[in-house]
């Protein structure tokens, strides 16, 4: 009986003590990290970084150079920066071959890679039918005619972009061509900003670019990121939340950017192939170990479709994603099938 | 071992470690949810969200109208070519947020406790 009781008692006060314990580890881990945020309006969207650091890190100048590090590469890679890289390309198109920072050199070939892996429906030389939808430009209003796209199509082909390595230059053979690293360039310098604040030691945080995110390690308490996929058709709810540790994960959907014209709505997506937006499905969430991955696989997917589009997630190694049909039925990858919430 | 004084001193102190805890998570779980703006990059203002509003914020190209209502946001009036800031209608959520490009309007809803999500991909 005595031995019984000591047991209970002995029991009782691990019992309080772990509470206690509990209780001053909550507070300490509390005013451990200080977080550090910081939200601009850049590369045509918006850029958050948000980083949770100890005392001998300072987060602000930190946040404030990882912005200027997302500002200078705009001015390399974006095609509506006069000088860009991107814009001497397209400005030298059939006269040229332009040399580039090796970091435009590297997003190019990356470009090729996702084009020949998508046959073909990630293309990073579809700007000229970007213009003629007017996608890009704010101007967008009434869908273009068949024979006006037709005239287009033949200036996207990524295989013809003629790259250099030796000389670091690319070249576009055709004077009309013109090139638009606009659905990876943003995946590129979120990878880059992540590795930037990694390497200054940062072990907790986000990178976002208006959706395209990556995640540094864990949350806080040690669980993973969560992430929430917004509804295509009710952006205020989300159709499904996925964790994410130490990963990127970009959506692409028909509702971010498009017009109305007579009751048909077009978006920006478009299909290299037939020029129109592709009209398979409304979005396609992509996971991968970064962020360039994540991002041009989820433009790729899109336009190839539920079928074509889970293939190509599904070849891949250590990618997973969802995607939305036009039914909003939910198609789920198999390594993520265990790991997604749907809401 | 433990005289039933002691056993009452450790009980105490448990209940007071606890109560510590349940402060503190309640301070973080109650701590406001507010509608933070901005126009081009700088603070343009903050306000509840559970205080009904309708905010005329001046952008670079005009007036873009923000309706605080039952706890939700929406932008209603916008001076921009695409409305892509209308169509996104309503957010309640922490971490949403309203974007409006071309007149450099951003709302966004912040709360200072851990949300359920941390971050939303469109």
């Amino acid at each position: 009986m005595a031995r019984r009781k000591i047991f209970f008692e002995i029991f009782i006060a691990i019992i309080i003590l772990s509470i206690i314990g509990v209780a001053v580890y909550n507070y300490i881990d509390r005013d451990n990290l200080e977080r550090y945020s910081r939200t601009e309006l850049i590369l045509d969207t918006i850029f958050e970084v948000t980083i949770f650091v100890d005392e001998e890190i300072e987060g602000d100048p930190l946040v404030r150079e990882a912005f200027d590090k997302v500002r200078a590469l705009e001015k390399v890679m974006s095609r509506f920066v006069t000088n860009s890289d991107v814009d001497k390309i397209n400005q030298q198109a059939g006269k040229e071959p332009v040399e580039v920072d090796p970091r435009t050199f590297y997003v190019i070939e990356k470009s090729l890679y996702f084009g020949e892996a998508s046959q073909g429906k990630f293309d990073v030389t579809i700007a000229p039918l970007l213009n003629l939808w007017g996608f890009g430009t704010g101007e967008e209003r009434e869908p273009p005619e068949g024979e006006e796209i037709e005239e287009v199509l033949p200036l996207v082909d990524y295989q013809e972009i003629e790259l250099d390595e030796e000389n670091m230059s690319v070249f576009l053979p055709r004077e009309e061509m013109a090139l638009d690293l606009g659905g990876i360039a943003k995946g590129y310098i979120v990878d880059e900003i992540a590795e930037f604040l990694e390497g200054e030691g940062v072990e907790h945080g986000t990178v976002n670019a208006g959706g395209d995110i990556r995640a540094l390690g864990t949350r806080l308490d040690g669980n993973p990121w969560r992430i929430g996929i917004t509804h295509p058709r009710d952006r205020e709810n989300i159709i499904a939340v996925i964790p994410v540790t130490q990963e990127a994960i970009v959506t692409s959907g028909d509702y971010e950017r498009y017009f109305n014209h007579e009751g048909e709505r077009y978006h920006h997506i478009l299909d290299p192939d037939t020029g129109q937006p592709a009209g398979e499905v409304m979005s396609v969430t992509v996971v991968a170990p970064d962020c360039i991955t994540a991002d041009s696989l989820s433009t790729a997917v899109f336009v190839l479709g539920v079928e074509e589009g889970m293939a190509l997630l599904e070849s891949m190694s250590q990618v997973e994603g969802m995607i939305v049909d036009l039914q909003e039925e939910k198609h789920v990858t198999r390594g993520l099938k265990d790991l997604i919430e749907i809401r | 071992m433990f005289s039933r004084y002691d056993f009452l001193i450790w009980i105490s102190i448990a209940i007071l470690a606890l109560g510590v805890m349940f402060f503190n998570q309640q301070m973080s779980a109650y701590s406001g949810e507010e509608v933070q703006v901005s126009v081009n990059n700088e603070k343009y203002g903050v306000f509840p969200l559970q205080e009904d509003n309708v905010l005329e914020v001046e952008g670079v190209n005009g007036i873009t109208r923000v309706e605080i209502s039952d706890g939700r946001v929406r932008v209603t009036h916008s001076a921009c070519p695409d409305k892509i800031c209308i169509y996104t209608s309503w957010i309640h959520r922490p971490n949403q947020t309203i974007v409006c490009l071309p007149n450099r309007v951003v709302v966004k809803i912040t709360s200072e406790s851990q949300q359920d999500i941390d971050l939303y991909t469109n």
